[in-house]
Formats: structure tokens, C-alpha cells, sequence
């Protein structure tokens, strides 16, 4: 591990002294220029403008004008992209100590796109080349569904569902119960799971905060290392407006009665109301967003009732030199009531020995990011991270909170080494520790350097080659630790004090090759890695289920292949298709244990299983863009391929049974029709019934398919938009998680004013 | 294409969602409510309630024993006896239970003690039939949606107030299929004669019982058991004249429980020897090379030991 280490850090300045005194060497000028709209003549604020071949760039300002400084003397070619718009590129000749001027008209495009997104690569490129799966989901798409968190504006994106909490893409997490997660989150590229229960709090982002979110299905370990193994959601925020804009989104609404009269529980009208402000503006060097949101529901049933609030705070400096400090900030506090699971017959009422089960949670999320343009091939980054959580009031018990936190740091370097090839060097280092009553006191740390090239050969051809090195490392602990449990000190067992070292490769391959302007074929193949979390290896309480710590789990590896084709039918539709097949080994999965003495639940490695499927979505506009309709379809078939036969827990699992909370199709339909300000939306989520073997607690329960309409009503005025919504308008009754029925109907205003 | 449509059925854009919401009112919605139900009155007899019960509910299990105690069990709200009942008069609570459809093995009323978690031993009544001394089975189908069961529960079962305790010495090594123990006090020495025998006292409040969980081989394991002081009558007040050590395998029939050893006389090991409520050093010897038939011919008649 040290000569390896020592080997990089000799390569990584060898490649920084190369490109210095390329530096050195350069002559340079400059390219001003503008972006409007080509149909109004308007300003388009924000468009991204990039030289191509470089790592330099650009965001149009108020009046849509653009600067950018230090550009080599040469003839380069410049891409410009916003949302909503279809990409326009123009050639431009540079002269040295002179300035360049490039004008673009953008011509709105039917299809509301992201065109560029960034982590697929760790590097901006086109949505369309990428050598992975990739989605993207727009803030006016998120918006529009009036989602009172942001998970719930994620089921829309093909591939991606929600079980219970937990977000799935194309079925690699299934249910976890609150413990780990197989897709990884980002804030603005920043890991942003907490080190404990590694499970995402989305309360910590406001919605109105959001500019986009990228999705990648499939192997991205290389880049991205554990939690990865599934996928990955980034989370990017709103760079701070050239132009200046404060936003107020309220909702307010109601439940409606649960359809079978004997199971109304109560007679108080139920409601819930959420208020989120932002504001955002760039004054010269300097760019600034706050935000600050309050969000309140009685809940639909006994005991969901919560209270939550946020903030969010980003500043970005601007240097002469090009290079941008960018500080960011968040807080989340949730008080809330905790169903665990209802009566059997009474999906709306909660067991009495759950009735006072109370959780609370405050977390906090901070970054620096410090990215330096030393020429316009490298660009350096630098970034701090800190993740914090408290968790406290668990299962009824008053008392301290007891934090879990990980402080994190990203170097990173991206080269453009000529126009077909470039690079992504780094290294990533996170340090986990949690004291809880229910883990003990843990420490963990993670340092994984990692690469990835792309290159084209040829302007069809892109090819992409990835390797990470994850090196973990688990700190020894006590052999029996005390802890306070029912207000009585209890030793517990540590089954793992004397400690866990762990290495793993990751590598991946992917290429994207376009035979037309509008086809694209895509294909990759990449090993991935789950390192268990601390709450994984060290989880131990006694209600509401008994549940033991297994010190053999291991580390979960997958082998990932997909390939796809993507189809734009000009600007009214596009279509794209993607078979994948994943085969896991070690699979961490949550059983249940019964013996004569005990019942409890427990981690164990499944020693084999394989998801594998198709993926299908499509996007039109019909009418002159009045009618449109977006569709997805997933299929899956998750499997057992192999059991462990000498496992001491007795076998509840069988090879050749379906892997447990993951419903074999998942489809999304949602037409919406537009007549000038007004527009008619729904969204209709279906998702398969689970087989009796897929479910692990109440297994006579009648299951039934998941079925939800939701519609809504929108009003758009200047910068002002209404909503009347009704979701589960056919108020439809199901339950993916046993004993957790979805949401009743309930009837939602709301309203954003921008300005 | 779309304009050809829109121009045969120039309403149909609009027409659709009102179609969704028209078909919504005969649309399938999802789970049914549950129709069946195990239903009845339990009826409190017997003494006040102790001051250490906490609560009694109606528990009834699919199977016997229960794979998975969420899946294979169910246990009602706490039922509203009255803490203040009179000895003598009765106490009658209705309950009722949502039972999925199906067949379930046995139906009981536990009680549970202040501060403690459930305890199988804690048995205030048994749903069986007293002729054949087996478990009723209760049957709950969409035909016939309800079932009544009613029981007796008497709260002298819930007397603890008396601790017995010792240590138990294994002898002749360990059985490798062993899955529990069941620790047995009765105030008269079982027959022998029937299985039976060793259950019924349970369910008059002759007998305290405890499981004892210990599946890995040891020597010795020491126990402690919360007895009732008033069993009994006479000079034989609180005596607990047959202290036994039942064994049981992984096989899952209950039918295979075997006692392997009791407190005896050192002089005359096969006669069971008492100890009086409260009483600690109850110390004995269990072999496993008694098995499979179990401990025989021990003496009905109790003596104290010579």
C-alpha cells in the first residue's frame, strides 16, 4: 500500500510539473461573447458555455454575456447549453493578447432536457454520448410534481422506484430497513450519507434549491467507490442567479378519508403545510444563496405526525485568476412520530406498544470546494466535506442525542491532454465515526485513489477506462462496550474489536459509439464494492425486533454489464432502451431469525444473486407541444443464485427464490396537456406485486400491485405558478413494506412565486 | 398524427381524465379490508389480580411452535380486566382479534408481569379440550369469517411470590440436537402414567414452569423460578414435591419432551424429593443417557428422604 501510494503521488506531480511548463510556454487571449434566445431575442442567464477540448468555461451572466479569460491562442470550438434549449456550437479563432467575440441564438427545444451532465465522468459532457446509463431530472420537472420532499420527485426517472425510504435504481437496494444503501448520494459531488445507518436524510435539501439531478445506473464503483454498486444520485444545487431572485413556494393540503369506512381512525381533519424561501444573487466576484424551509404534517395515521426544518447556505467567490472558492451549507431538523408497522386489519392505527415511539434528527452537511483552472488543460480540485447526525428520542427513550459524522477530502485533477483524450486523476480519503447507543462507539476510514481516461478516436467513438482503490480501514475496539438500554447499563458484545482492514480494485470500461446524429450506442461493464457501514457491523437493540450485529459480514462485490441504444426522433421524441445484468457476491441483506428461544433479525451475506433486465423510456410532444407524454418500464429479475449452507442462522433463504422488497416491473406514465398558462399533468406509478417469498414479516397479508394516479392542475403566470393536485386520486391502498400502507388521497395547493 | 386525432375526436385530450376518474368510481382499490375474526369472552375467575401483573391479552399461534413469531402469532390489545376484582366473582372481557384466513393451532390467555418482557410460562388459560387434553384448532375462512372462543382464565396462576432456585449438573456429556429445557415444579408427583399428566397441573396452578435456553454443552447451569407460596394445602403449604428437568430436541413435535432427572434423595435416587417454597440449593443431577424414553419408575408416593 505504501509503494503504491508513494507511486501516485510521484506520477501526480510528474503530470502537474509536465503541465506547468506547458504553461509556461502559452500565449493567450480571450473570448467575450453572449446567448439569447434566437426566437425572443431575450437574455438567457445562466447557459453554459464551454471550449471544447479544454477544461475552460463559462456561465452567461445577467444580460447573457460571457468572459473567457486565458485562452490559448488557437481555433477552438465552443458549446453552449441550457435547459429547455438545443445545444448550438460555433467556431472560434483566438488570437494572442486579443479578444474574441461569439454570439448564440438558442432555439428552444419541445423536449424539456438536461444536455449536460456531469457524473457520469466527474467532467461536463454531453447526456447523450455517455458511456453509462444516465438520467437527468430538471427542476421544473421535479417542481411540477410538487413533491414535499425531494425523493419523492425521483420515481419518475426511469430505473429509479422507492421502497419504503429507500431509493432503488433498478432494484440493487431493495428495502434495508433504514440500514445502508446501494446507490450513493452526492450533494454537488460530495458524498452525502451520514456514517451510521448510511441511509439519506432528504429533508436536509429544500426542493427550491435544486437545479438538477443526475442519476447513474450501473457500475460506477470506479469513480464513485462503495455505496455505489447500484448507482448514483447527485444532488446539484442552484448556482447563485446572475440576475438576482428570491422564491416562496408554499403548499398546504389535506388527507382524505382512508376508502374502507372501518378504517378511519379519527375524526380531526388531517393536513399538512410546507414554506420554503430562497434567495440568490451574484454580485460581481462574489455569489450568494440562502434558503430556509418549514414543513408540518398531522400525518395520514396514528403516530406519523412530524415537524421539520431547513436551511441551506452557498457562497461562491470568483478569483482573477479564474479559480472559484465555493463554501456550502446545510441543516436539517426533524421531529417526528414514528409508525412502525399497523395492526393487522387496521392499516391506519398503530399497535399500542408503538403508539409513543419518537425519533428526532438533526444533521448537518457542510463543504469547501476550491477548483483552480491552472491552464485550459488541467483544472485542479480541491475539497473538505463534513457530514454530521444526531440521532436521539429513539424508540421512546428521552434523552441525549448521539452523533454520527464523517469528515471527508477530495483531490482531484482533470486534463484535457489533446482534443481526443483526457484524464480524471484523484484521491479520496472519509473518516467515519459514530457513537450510538445502538452501535457502540466505531471509527472508520476509507482513502481510495482513482482514474479514469477517455478517449476518442474518432468523433463517433467514445471509449472510457476507470480503476479505483479502496483501502478501509476499521479501527480496533473494546471487546465489550457498556451501554445505557432501558435506563439500565447493558455490556454488549463488540463482535468485531479486533478491528477490519480491507482492500478492493474496481476498474470499468465503457464505450458509446453515435452511427447517427440522433442514435447513440452505449455499453459498460465495471466491478463494484459495498464496504458495510458501521451500523451494518455493530447494530444491537431489542424493540420493536431484537436485532444481533453479525460480525463475519463482508464486504458486498457485484460485476455490472449494460449496454443500450438511445434515440432521438428530431426535437418531438426520443427513445432509449438499456438490457443490464448485474451478479452480486455477498450480497448484505436483513432476515429474519426465529429458534425456540428468540426471534430476531440480523445482516447476513448472501453468497450469490443476479439482477438482471431492461430498462425502457420514451418522451414525446404531440399537437404543437400540447399534449405530451413521458413512459418508463423497468424489468427486472432478481434472484438468489447461491446460499450460504453452513450459515449458524437457521435458512431462510433459497437459492432460485426472488431477492426480497424488489417488485419485478416498475412502469411510470405521465401525459400532460398544455393550453397556454394552464396545463392538466398525471403521473401514474405501477409496480408488481411482490411474491409471498419477497416479503419477510406478515407474510398471509394480502399483497396487491402498486397502482397510484396522481393529477394536478397548474396555473403559470409570469413568475408565478399555482397548483391544485390530488394524489392517489383513486385513493388505491397498497403496501410495499409490510404493514405500511401508502398515503390515503390528499388534496395539495400550492403555489411558487419567483421574482 | 396527433392532428388527425385530435381532428376525429377533437375532445379526447380532454376526455381522458375525466374517463380515469369516471372509471375510479368502480376501480379496484387495492387491499381488501380483512373479514375474519377470532372473537369471545374470557372470562376472570379465581382471586384478585397480583399487583405485579402489568397486562393479559388473548394469544393465538398458526403453528405449534411458532417458525416466526410475527408471521405465526397474534396477540390482542391488552384486555380491560378489573385490578380490583373481588375474589370469587368473575370478570368478563370481550375480545376480538383480526385473524387472516386459515387454520390456527392454539389459542391461550398470558399474562405478563410488571417491568418484564412476555413469558410463555406466564399462562393463564389454554384454549384446549380438557377430554383429550389437545388444542383446539381454531378455523377462520371467507365462508365462515367469524369464530368464538371463549376461556376461563383463573389469576391463581398469576401468584409468584416465592423464588425456588439451584443448579442443575449435566451428566454423561451433552446432546448435540439439544434445543431447550423446560424446568417443572409440581406440588403432586405426576403418575407417569400419561404425558398428559405432567401438563394438566399447569392449568390448576399446581405446577410452575420455566424454559431454559441452552442449546451449547455446559456442565452446570444454575436457575432461579418465581413459585406460588399457597400451592398446596395442609402441612404440605408452598411444597413442591416433584422438581424436574424436562429435555427437548430440534425436532420440532412437541411429543418428544422427556424429563431426564429431578430432585431426589441422595439415599434412594428414585424418590422425588420436595422443598418448600421459598427454598434455594435445590441442587440435582440430570442425565442425558436417559433419553429417548426419559426418566421411569420414580415413586408416586412423597416422602421425605431417609
Amino acid at each position: 500500500m505504501k509503494r503504491f501510494m508513494q507511486l501516485f503521488f510521484a506520477l501526480s506531480a510528474g503530470v502537474l510539473l509536465l503541465f506547468a511548463s506547458v504553461t509556461m510556454a502559452q500565449t493567450y487571449g480571450e473570448i467575450h461573447g453572449r446567448v439569447m434566445d434566437a426566437q425572443s431575442g431575450e437574455a438567457l442567464p445562466g447557459a453554459n458555455v464551454q471550449v471544447q477540448s479544454t477544461v475552460l468555461g463559462s456561465i452567461a451572466d445577467l444580460r447573457g454575456a460571457f468572459v473567457i479569460k486565458r485562452v490559448p491562442a488557437g481555433t477552438f470550438t465552443l458549446r453552449v447549453s441550457f435547459v429547455g434549449y438545443q445545444t448550438a456550437s460555433a467556431t472560434v479563432r483566438v488570437k494572442t493578447d486579443s479578444v474574441s467575440q461569439a454570439r448564440f441564438a438558442l432555439r428552444a427545444t419541445t423536449l424539456e432536457i438536461a444536455n449536460v451532465v456531469v457524473t457520469a465522468s466527474r467532467r461536463p459532457e454531453e447526456i447523450q454520448t455517455a458511456v453509462v446509463s444516465v438520467s437527468a431530472l430538471t427542476a421544473t420537472e421535479a417542481l411540477r410534481r410538487n413533491p414535499l420532499r425531494l425523493d419523492a420527485a425521483l420515481e419518475s426517472i426511469p430505473g429509479v422506484s422507492l421502497v419504503g425510504e429507500n431509493v432503488n435504481v433498478r432494484n440493487s437496494t431493495g428495502y434495508t430497513r433504514g440500514l445502508g444503501s446501494r446507490v450513493l448520494i452526492l450533494l454537488d459531488g460530495v458524498p452525502a450519507l451520514p456514517s451510521d445507518f448510511g441511509n439519506m436524510n432528504w429533508d436536509i435539501l429544500p426542493i427550491t434549491d435544486v437545479e438538477r439531478v443526475e442519476v447513474i445506473k450501473g457500475p460506477a464503483s470506479a469513480l464513485y467507490g462503495s455505496f455505489a454498486l447500484g448507482g448514483v444520485i447527485n444532488v446539484i444545487t442552484r448556482p447563485p442567479q446572475p440576475q438576482g431572485r428570491f422564491a416562496v413556494r408554499i403548499s398546504a393540503g389535506i388527507y382524505d378519508k382512508p376508502y374502507e369506512r372501518d378504517w378511519r381512525w379519527t375524526e380531526r381533519t388531517l393536513n399538512f403545510n410546507r414554506l420554503d424561501l430562497s434567495y440568490s444573487k451574484r454580485v460581481g466576484r462574489l455569489g450568494l444563496r440562502f434558503s430556509l424551509g418549514r414543513h408540518e404534517s398531522t400525518g395520514d395515521r396514528e403516530n406519523r405526525h412530524f415537524k421539520r426544518w431547513n436551511g441551506t447556505g452557498k457562497l461562491i467567490w470568483t478569483f482573477d485568476n479564474g479559480s472559484e472558492l465555493s463554501l456550502f451549507g446545510a441543516y436539517a431538523r426533524d421531529r417526528r412520530g414514528e409508525f412502525i408497522w399497523s395492526e393487522n386489519g387496521k392499516p391506519y392505527e398503530s399497535p399500542l406498544a408503538f403508539l409513543d415511539y419518537r425519533l428526532a434528527l438533526d444533521a448537518y452537511t457542510f463543504y469547501g470546494q476550491y477548483s483552480l483552472r491552472a491552464n485550459a488543460w488541467l483544472e485542479l480540485k480541491w475539497r473538505a466535506s463534513f457530514v454530521r447526525q444526531l440521532t436521539g428520542n429513539q424508540f421512546r427513550k428521552e434523552g441525549d442525542f448521539e452523533p454520527a459524522q464523517g469528515p471527508g477530502a477530495d483531490w482531484q485533477v482533470q486534463a484535457q491532454l489533446d482534443s481526443s483524450m483526457s484524464f480524471t486523476l484523484g484521491v479520496e480519503y472519509h473518516y467515519d465515526y459514530a457513537e450510538q447507543r445502538q452501535i457502540g462507539r466505531h471509527f472508520a476510514s476509507t482513502i481510495s485513489p482513482y482514474l479514469q481516461q477517455i478517449w476518442q478516436p474518432h468523433p463517433a467513438l467514445r471509449v472510457t477506462a476507470g480503476l479505483r482503490y479502496d483501502h478501509y480501514y476499521l479501527l480496533p475496539g473494546p471487546t465489550i462496550q457498556t451501554k445505557i438500554i432501558d435506563s439500565r447499563p447493558v455490556s454488549v458484545v463488540n463482535p468485531l474489536p479486533e478491528g477490519n482492514e480491507a482492500q478492493h480494485l474496481s476498474p470499468q470500461l465503457g464505450m458509446s459509439y453515435r452511427p447517427f446524429s440522433e442514435t447513440v450506442i452505449h455499453a459498460a461493464l465495471g466491478q463494484g464494492i459495498r464496504i458495510p457501514v458501521l451500523g451494518e457491523r455493530f447494530l444491537q437493540f431489542d424493540q420493536p425486533i431484537p436485532f444481533r450485529p453479525n460480525g463475519r459480514i463482508v464486504t458486498e462485490r457485484s460485476f455490472s454489464f449494460e449496454a443500450g441504444l438511445r434515440q432521438r426522433l428530431g426535437q418531438r421524441a426520443s427513445l432509449e432502451a438499456t438490457a443490464f445484468y448485474n451478479l452480486y457476491h455477498d450480497l448484505i441483506e436483513p432476515v429474519f431469525v426465529a429458534t425456540a428461544s428468540t426471534f430476531y433479525a440480523t445482516l447476513v451475506n448472501i453468497p450469490g444473486a443476479r439482477i438482471s433486465g431492461i430498462e425502457t423510456s420514451g418522451r414525446f410532444q404531440f399537437w404543437r407541444n400540447r399534449l405530451g407524454l413521458e413512459a418508463t418500464a423497468t424489468w427486472t429479475d432478481p434472484i438468489i443464485t447461491k446460499v450460504n449452507k453452513t450459515n449458524e442462522a437457521p435458512v431462510t433463504l433459497k437459492k432460485g427464490e426472488r431477492l426480497s422488497y424488489r417488485p419485478r416491473l416498475i412502469a411510470y406514465l405521465s401525459p400532460s396537456l398544455t393550453f397556454g398558462p394552464i396545463s392538466l399533468q398525471a403521473d401514474y406509478a405501477f409496480a408488481s406485486k411482490l411474491e409471498r417469498e419477497q416479503v419477510q414479516l406478515f407474510k398471509d397479508d394480502q399483497r396487491v400491485p402498486k397502482k397510484q394516479l396522481d393529477m394536478r392542475l397548474l396555473y403559470q403566470w409570469q413568475g408565478l405558478t399555482a397548483q391544485l393536485a390530488v394524489r392517489n386520486l383513486l385513493n388505491y391502498t397498497y403496501a410495499q413494506v409490510e404493514r405500511n400502507v401508502n398515503e390515503v388521497r390528499n388534496f395539495a395547493f400550492g403555489m411558487m412565486w419567483e421574482y | 398524427m396527433m392532428s388527425q386525432i385530435s381532428k376525429r375526436l377533437p375532445g379526447l385530450p380532454v376526455l381522458l381524465p375525466l374517463f380515469l376518474v369516471w372509471a375510479g368510481c368502480s376501480y379496484d382499490h387495492g387491499v381488501d379490508p380483512v373479514p375474519t375474526r377470532i372473537t369471545g369472552d374470557i372470562i376472570f375467575s379465581g382471586p384478585t389480580p397480583p399487583d405485579h401483573v402489568r397486562e393479559a391479552s388473548v394469544v393465538v399461534v398458526k403453528k405449534i411452535p411458532p417458525d416466526n413469531l410475527l408471521n405465526d402469532l397474534i396477540i390482542s390489545d391488552p384486555l380491560t380486566f378489573d385490578p380490583q376484582k373481588l375474589p370469587g366473582v368473575d370478570d368478563t372481557v370481550h375480545y376480538e382479534l383480526v385473524a387472516n384466513p386459515g387454520t390456527y393451532a392454539a389459542a391461550g390467555v398470558l399474562w405478563r408481569k410488571k417491568g418484564q418482557p412476555w413469558d410463555i410460562a406466564n399462562i393463564l388459560s389454554l384454549y384446549i379440550d380438557l377430554q383429550k387434553l389437545a388444542f383446539i384448532e381454531i378455523v377462520v375462512t371467507a365462508e365462515q369469517p367469524i369464530a368464538k372462543v371463549d376461556m376461563i382464565a383463573d389469576w391463581t396462576l398469576a401468584r409468584r411470590d416465592a423464588i425456588m432456585s439451584g443448579n442443575i449438573k449435566f451428566k454423561n456429556g451433552w446432546r448435540q440436537d439439544t434445543d431447550f429445557f423446560v424446568l417443572g415444579l409440581y406440588s403432586t408427583i405426576p403418575p407417569q402414567e400419561k404425558g398428559e399428566e405432567y401438563v394438566i397441573p399447569f392449568l390448576s396452578g399446581g405446577a410452575a414452569f420455566k424454559l431454559i435456553f441452552q442449546s451449547t454443552p455446559v456442565k452446570s447451569i444454575p436457575y432461579s423460578i418465581e413459585v406460588n407460596s399457597e400451592v398446596g394445602s395442609g402441612i404440605d403449604k408452598g411444597k413442591y414435591k416433584f422438581i424436574t428437568l424436562f429435555w427437548k430436541g430440534k425436532n420440532p413435535s412437541l411429543a418428544d419432551i422427556r424429563p431426564i432427572g429431578f430432585y431426589n434423595c441422595q439415599s434412594d435416587p428414585l424418590q422425588p424429593r420436595g422443598a418448600t417454597a421459598p427454598a434455594s440449593s435445590i441442587d440435582f443431577e440430570v442425565d442425558f443417557l436417559k433419553l429417548p424414553d426419559g426418566v421411569k419408575n420414580y415413586k408416586k408416593i412423597s416422602k421425605d428422604c431417609p
